[in-house]
């Protein structure tokens, strides 16, 4: 990433590993005041939900639990040192596919990311543009639970920094049923693991206690009847 | 101060014109202040109100309700005041709404294609099958919706011409809505060289879709094959893309299938034609010449001889 100070205007531009762009169209500019020309750059969460999708098929039994740890690509925000300390732009480090979560009729977009779905990290899963988000997954149904793609929320988890590597909330998924929905709930703190991490951001919206939405996709059939 | 006569009674002009002369002598100041402040205070109110339920009804429902709720608001009131106003000046309702009846009789009978144009913007309302701001095809046209009125629908289209459909032929026609759902499908009709392995070109397909960000990855591309071409085999290629997106991704994908299929390997064939002249007469002979024949011949080359032109093979020399 460059950045320049240019009179009161903040030019920026930058480029991703294997990316090639184009140098007259790489900068974009921004007009500030009483800019005095330094930058923050602090980590964030994707902007939308992300839906993950497990390499391998996963399954839970009636009654089990399971922990995954998801790797989510963060998000580079910049700001201007000043008073204010405006956020100029949000930047992915990675570029994600986008993906559709809901029916044909009604849905949220979100960002489609593939997961080796891990339960155990080693020290090479951490890189500095991944952060970890522990998924505790519970099926509380009377049916084996196929679990095909979840959908995290990312508005509603916090980012932690432990040393160089990121963590989210723990998110606590509790499948009840395929007509009631799953209960989410989020910790409010780091996992275990990582419980001397700071809070770098708070969440966008707060969760309500005992939400229930749709978490998990199980059927394809979601999608019944769309060719 | 009730002046009924002063609407049916039909008596001579002079007489008429004296009632009247009376009849603005009788209006004290007071009436005078109170009609001028229906008017100038009362109307701009009716408006403003009128202009902020609107802002709000479309800000929480959909700026279809807004136009509906902000013009009801807007009638209901200057029809308030214009009773109003009468009553204040002494005129008697009774007579006016019987003349009124007789009056929308007659105006019935002359505007019946009018008529027929607001109860179908009745239906249009009720039925809601688009609202303000969808993009909409009626026959010919297409365009993003402006304004729903009583008589008719208004469109811009994208080279920004404006159309005014009555409300009674988009009763009567088939409507498609294009921007109903969030999500849309670009449909692509891909043909390729018979000596391609389908697998190959499905794969390859695959990941033109999923190298493209826009490119939903839910619901999952579609590759359809559709079958045996004149010159090629034909698939159908689906990505869906949201709403905002879809002309973005429609651009896109044509040039990304197109790289792809270059780095590939994969032919994408033009159509084949043989030319040949019918039953009657045999089919052109075609000779290719060879690069050394064709040199060493005096002549402008010509890489296909005719029959018509080529000396025939046993032909004796030509001789003065």
């Amino acid at each position: 990433m460059q950045f320049a100070r240019q009179g009161d205007e903040l030019r920026l531009r930058w480029k991703r590993d294997g990316e090639t762009q184009p140098e007259e169209e790489a900068w974009t500019r921004w007009a500030t005041t009483d800019w005095p020309g330094d930058i923050v750059l602090v980590p964030a969460l994707p902007d939308r939900l992300v839906v993950v999708k497990p390499d391998e098929e996963f399954r839970l039994l009636q009654g089990a639990r399971a922990r995954l740890l998801v790797r989510v690509p963060l998000w580079l925000e910049v700001r201007t040192r000043d008073e204010a300390e405006s956020a100029v732009v949000q930047i992915p480090t990675a570029v994600m596919s986008d993906t559709w979560w809901g029916t044909l009729e009604e849905g949220e977009l979100g960002y489609w990311l593939p997961t080796r779905g891990r339960r155990k990290l080693s020290d090479a899963d951490f890189q500095e543009h991944l952060c970890i988000c522990p998924l505790q997954l519970e099926n509380r149904s009377g049916e084996d639970l196929r679990v095909d793609k979840i959908a995290l929320r990312m508005a509603h988890l916090s980012l932690y920094r432990q040393h160089q590597r990121f963590w989210s909330d723990v998110t606590r998924v509790r499948y009840l049923g395929e007509d009631t929905g799953s209960r989410l709930d989020i910790e409010g703190r780091p996992p275990a693991e990582a419980a001397d991490a700071e809070l770098l951001t708070e969440p966008r919206v707060e969760l309500e206690r005992g939400f229930t939405a749709r978490t998990f996709a199980r059927l394809r059939s979601s999608f019944g009847g769309w060719r | 101060m009730m002046l009924p006569s002063l609407v049916l009674q039909d008596s001579g002009s002079s007489d008429e014109a004296n009632r009247l002369m009376e009849w603005l002598g009788a209006i004290d100041a007071g009436t005078l202040i109170r009609t001028a402040a229906w008017l100038f205070i009362g109307l701009p109110i009716a408006l403003a109100i009128s202009r902020w339920a609107r802002a709000w009804v479309a800000h929480n429902a959909n700026p279809q309700r807004g136009l509906i709720v902000g013009k009801a608001i807007w009638y209901a009131g200057l029809l308030a005041i214009i009773v109003t106003v009468l009553l204040e000046l002494g005129f008697s309702l009774t007579p006016l709404l019987g003349a009124a009846g007789v009056l929308g009789v007659a105006l019935g009978f002359a505007s019946q294609t009018s008529v027929s144009n607001v109860i179908s913007g009745f239906f249009l309302m009720g039925e809601q099958p688009f609202v303000v701001g969808d993009l909409i095809e009626v026959g010919t046209h297409r365009g993003v919706v402006q304004s729903i009125d009583m008589i008719s629908v208004k469109l811009r289209t994208f080279d920004n011409r404006f159309i005014r459909i009555p409300n009674e032929t988009l009763v009567k026609s088939e409507v498609v809505n294009v921007t109903r759902y969030p999500i849309r499908r670009v449909d692509v009709l891909v043909g390729v060289a018979y000596k391609e392995d389908i697998d190959h070109v499905r794969r390859v397909l695959l990941e033109v879709a999923r190298a493209n960000p826009l490119c939903l990855m839910e619901p999952e591309p579609i590759i359809l094959f559709q079958g045996y071409g004149e010159s090629s085999l034909d698939f159908k290629f689906g990505v869906w893309a949201t709403r905002e997106d879809f002309f973005k991704l429609k651009n896109e994908i044509h040039r990304d299938i197109k790289v792809a299929f270059d780095r590939a390997g994969i032919e994408i064939p033009f159509p084949h034609r043989t030319l040949y002249v019918g039953a009657q007469t045999d089919p052109f002979p075609v000779r290719i010449l060879s690069e050394t024949t064709d040199r060493s011949m005096a002549a402008p080359p010509s890489p296909v001889e005719t029959e018509a032109n080529a000396p025939e093979p046993d032909a004796p020399e030509s001789t003065p």
